[in-house]
């Protein structure tokens, strides 16, 4: 039977030690966890905070579509993929993709795939705002 | 034959996201789109007639119920329709 993940696009903070702990299958040998934090530096310049938004129902689809990737290629125990949208400051968690499986290699492979096909894929963007000048689009500006 | 029966009245609209809601200061766009317009064709018009979305079009892909469409995808004016901007997301 096929692995159900868990695909949430939140407005709250991310507990990032309650996705842990909900992906405790006896059979769990494996736990990856990609966490992804607001920076406070960006290509030099101090970084105060991020927006982020979303296309949400597109975001959703597209997040459901690389987890069921993510668990057709690799025998996954277990997947949690949530991202954040709304205003974060420094140091929050934007991003959360947890993999589990029986053994190491499939989770850092299946957590490493997620990850960067929600760069790709997913319709969600963020701006960044400085300390000093205007803020910028990411990647489009 | 109505007016809006009419190809060359036939107006649809285009969602805009991120940097293209920001520059608009709307969050979506009419656009005439006449039979056999397409992806490709939709995205020049706004482009054209909105000059400051212009920059950011191009590297913009059209969605149509939230799947991304190739270039030469026919579109119509009653669909629902995305232009995303290049995702940063993470």
């Amino acid at each position: 039977m096929q692995l159900e993940a868990t695909v949430e696009l939140v407005e709250t903070p991310i507990d990032v030690g309650a996705l842990i702990g909900g992906l405790d299958a006896p059979s769990s040998g494996a736990l990856c966890t990609f966490v992804g934090r607001v920076r406070n530096i960006h290509d030099g310049r101090a970084v105060e905070r991020l927006a982020y938004s979303a296309h949400p129902t597109m975001a959703i689809a597209k997040m459901r579509a690389i987890a069921l990737e993510a668990t057709q290629r690799w025998p996954l125990t277990g997947l949690t993929l949530v991202h954040r949208i709304g205003t974060l400051e420094i140091g929050e968690v934007s991003v959360a993709v947890l993999a589990a499986s029986g053994h190491r290699a499939e989770s850092f492979d299946a957590c490493r795939y997620v990850i960067e096909a929600l760069k790709h894929e997913v319709p969600i963007w963020k701006q960044e705002h400085y300390a000093q000048g205007d803020p910028r689009w990411i990647g489009a500006e | 034959m109505s007016a809006t029966e009419s190809p060359w009245l036939a107006r649809g609209v285009v969602r805009l996201f991120a940097v293209l809601a920001d520059k608009q200061g709307a969050d979506r766009v009419e656009v005439p789109i006449p039979p056999g317009s397409t992806a490709r064709s939709v995205l020049e018009r706004i482009a054209r007639a909105h000059p400051a979305l212009a920059p950011y079009i191009a590297s913009c892909r059209l969605a149509r119920d939230d799947e991304f469409l190739d270039a030469d995808a026919v579109v119509r004016a009653g669909d629902d329709l995305s232009a995303i901007p290049p995702t940063a997301g993470g």
